[in-house]
């Protein structure tokens, strides 16, 4: 039995203190460059990566690797990292491998890891074995949202366990059982236009082409999808039979190496289990309460409990554990597991959360955009004027109130896996300049900019 | 309620604010019952997500800091009512200049660097030059000598990055609460400042120059026409496609009272002409 593991790996450029850097296109420009000037590293890019893709926000990169065997992975892996940190140092930035910015994704934007996994014995899957393989890793897809959940800081506040990208993303929709049908033409809905200017497509040769539908309207962008021209997905319509596939998205990504493939090494177990259940003729059926599990492994990531097809409950951890035991036998056929997920330890409680330090009070204002504050100094300090020059203040000041972040982080050959602490310290934007606020500050009042507009006119009535 | 919903809301809104302005411009206590109807349509808003994003978003930070009741805020409300109805019509504006959802002013650069982190040369004209990349790593190439000429012989004002866009990006939305705009934003009312040419360099173009103006939202015809007569005259090859401009532009030209152009010029344009044509513009306005 042939598996191939294929990665897709989302990233985000930083400048060098930590916060987004909106320069993909020119770190792209001097991969390039660096790449024409170097052909040993050329060959390895080429043997390794199909390529680098764009992401919509600058910020983003993606790199994609090609479907190779288990054991090319992780030199795969650590050599498309180190090739964008390389051009990533060179226009003075850094990489960092996390699902979300601690601070700047508000929610977007996000990352993610794409695990795409392929078994056959002859280079091709079968459809049936397609449709086993989906609906096999499926129904584990609460397990390995529980054990991979690692963004737990978001917009400068603690998120949890959980995993706030499956939260927030706009484009992990939750996937449907897949159904073969059998149909000679395609319908391709309008929404989908620019995918192929098709509406109808007739198939060719074959009166009746079985298809592979887990979405009726071929999305593909699910938490996991089949992909090949076995679906009815637009874009894959004319892809060879060769790359088709289970395609796996509801990972967030893992900071360390030993993590992001050794769950890539899971999905591939799981698939491999698959197929041997195939192999008895066993039917895979969606498993009872995947759906409630589903919700609360992304709600709680490896705290949740999840609930038995009888009704008992389970912690994430157990259930995973059990898993584990099943599929050790399948996994160790294909290679061997190094990190903590071994024994159901997921990389967020193994490298630990950041330190937070935050001013609490003024942080619920800002979170309720009641930022037209009026405050009470509890001592005189001083302020920065806009030119950079020191005044002193005291007593009651009017301005808009906003966070200044520090970030500290650890960056080893321009990779950040970890920030260690994040400090937001609040500030007073007053028409004499910037003064800095304390916990001991009285909060006299505090609205939204709506609301002052509101209030103007009110005042203005009153006078 | 959709944006569809209160997009009415917010041209009523605007009428009945120019009612109260005429009030007050003629001595008149404003009419009770439309300060009533104002504030009533401010709350319909205020319950629309998106709108009151756009909203928030065009708020100039000057009005923020006014006191309540002050007469000079409420110009400054109908213009950035103004600058919302004209984000409801045209979409791709949020994307350019960097709006993302919910709008929050957060800085990312320490304020005792970021006030230090920029270069303001007194002029004479009523017009001021901004270079937001100016600085290294990633500025744009030329770009200071070419301000720094224009702003010399002309009489412009001139402001220049001190940062790299790497860390501060003073032509985006998040830029707007760090000192080198809230400044511009001083300079322009006390200065009565007309006009802002917002100049950037890339060495990607077709054309020696390409003009963002927001599909002549931020700029009048006469003074647009003005800036083509001076590339032409000069053989300056331009454009007004592609460029739409960025939020330095977008965000401290309110028509009438003062226009902003984005200018962005060839790095292997000639730039004695560049120059000279616009130190032409300067002179004519």
């Amino acid at each position: 039995m042939q598996v191939l593991v294929g990665l897709e790996e989302e990233l985000f450029l930083l400048n060098k203190m930590g916060f987004l850097s909106r320069f993909s296109e020119i770190l792209l420009h001097r991969l390039v460059k660096d790449l024409s000037g170097d052909r040993d590293r050329l060959e390895k890019a080429r043997k390794y990566l199909m390529g680098i893709q764009w992401e919509p926000n600058p910020s983003q990169i993606e790199y994609v690797t090609r479907p190779m065997g288990f054991s090319e992975l992780e030199e795969a892996v650590k050599f498309s990292r180190k090739l964008i940190a390389r051009a990533a140092i060179r226009t003075n930035q850094l990489i960092y491998v996390g699902s979300v910015h601690p601070v700047e994704s508000n929610p977007l934007p996000l990352n993610g890891t794409h695990v795409n996994v392929s078994i056959s014995s002859n280079g091709t899957p079968s459809n049936k074995l397609l449709a086993a393989i989906y609906m096999h890793i499926r129904n584990h897809l609460p397990e390995i949202i529980a054990v991979t959940a690692n963004s737990p800081i978001m917009n400068g506040r603690i998120h949890g366990l959980g995993s706030a990208r499956m939260m927030y993303s706009r484009v992990l929709k939750p996937s449907g059982p897949v159904i073969m049908r059998k149909r000679p033409v395609s319908f391709i809905p309008w929404r989908e236009r620019s995918k192929t200017r098709y509406g109808v497509i007739f198939r060719k040769m074959k009166l009746f082409k079985s298809e592979l539908v887990f979405d009726p309207t071929g999305d593909r962008l699910k938490e996991i999808a089949i992909r090949g021209p076995s679906t009815n997905i637009p874009e894959d319509i004319h892809t060879t039979k060769r790359s088709s596939r289970v395609e796996v998205r509801g990972v967030d990504n893992q900071a360390t190496e030993e993590y992001l493939l050794d769950t890539a090494l899971i999905i591939a177990g799981l698939a491999y289990e698959a197929a041997v259940l195939v192999g008895k003729g066993v039917k895979i059926r969606e498993r009872k309460n995947l759906q409630r599990n589903r919700s609360r492994a992304i709600r709680h990531g490896i705290e949740a409990e999840f609930i038995l097809d009888g009704g008992e409950r389970v912690k994430a951890r157990d259930s995973f554990l059990l898993m584990m035991d099943r599929i050790k036998e399948y996994i160790d056929s294909i290679g061997s597991m190094s990190s903590g997920l071994k024994e159901g330890v997921p990389e967020i409680i193994r490298i630990g959360m950041p330190e937070i330090v935050d001013q609490e009070k003024f942080s619920k204002l800002e979170e309720k955009n009641r930022v037209v504050t009026t405050i009470r100094l509890s001592g005189g300090r001083d302020g920065i004027s806009l030119t950079g020059e020191r005044f002193h203040v005291t007593g009651e000041v009017k301005g808009l109130l906003f966070p200044e972040y520090s970030l500290k982080f650890r960056e080893e050959n321009g990779i950040v896996r970890k920030f260690d602490r994040i400090e937001k310290r609040y500030w007073l934007l007053s028409k004499e300049g910037y003064i800095p606020l304390m916990e001991s500050d009285d909060i006299i009042k505090a609205i939204t900019p709506i609301g002052h507009m509101a209030k103007i006119l009110e005042k203005l009535g009153e006078s | 309620m959709s944006n569809i919903e209160t997009f009415p809301e917010l041209i009523k809104l605007h009428g009945l604010l120019s009612v109260i302005e005429d009030d007050l411009a003629d001595g008149r206590a404003p009419d009770e019952r439309i300060l009533k109807r104002a504030i009533k349509r401010i709350r319909k808003i205020r319950k629309d997500e998106n709108m009151s994003l756009l909203l928030t978003s065009s708020i100039p930070l000057s009005f923020l800091l006014e006191d309540e009741g002050s007469e000079a805020a409420l110009k400054e409300m109908r213009k950035a009512i103004e600058r919302t109805i004209i984000m409801s019509k045209f979409r791709g504006i949020r994307s350019k200049i960097g709006l993302n959802r919910p709008t929050r002013y957060v800085m990312t650069y320490p304020i005792e660097k970021a006030a230090k982190a920029f270069e303001f040369i007194e002029g004479i004209k009523p017009v001021v030059l901004t270079a937001p990349h100016s600085s290294p790593p990633l500025q744009d190439k030329k770009i200071t000598a070419i301000a720094r000429e224009i702003a010399r012989i002309s009489g412009a004002h001139l402001l220049l990055s001190k940062v790299s866009r790497i860390f501060v990006d003073y032509n985006r939305y998040s830029s707007r609460i760090y000192p080198a705009r809230v400044f511009l934003e001083r300079v322009i009312l006390e200065k009565r400042i007309k006009g802002i040419i917002d100049l950037h360099s890339s060495n990607r173009l077709e054309y020696d120059v390409e003009i963002g103006c927001f599909s002549g939202q931020t700029i009048p015809r006469s003074v647009l026409k003005t800036l083509e007569e001076c590339l032409k005259s000069n053989g300056v090859k331009y454009t007004k496609e592609g460029r739409f401009g960025g939020d330095i532009v977008w965000f401290h030209s309110i028509l009438p009272d003062a226009w902003g152009v984005q200018v962005e010029i060839s790095t292997n344009a000639r730039e004695n002409r560049v120059v000279k044509a616009l130190i032409n513009f300067v002179e004519r306005l």
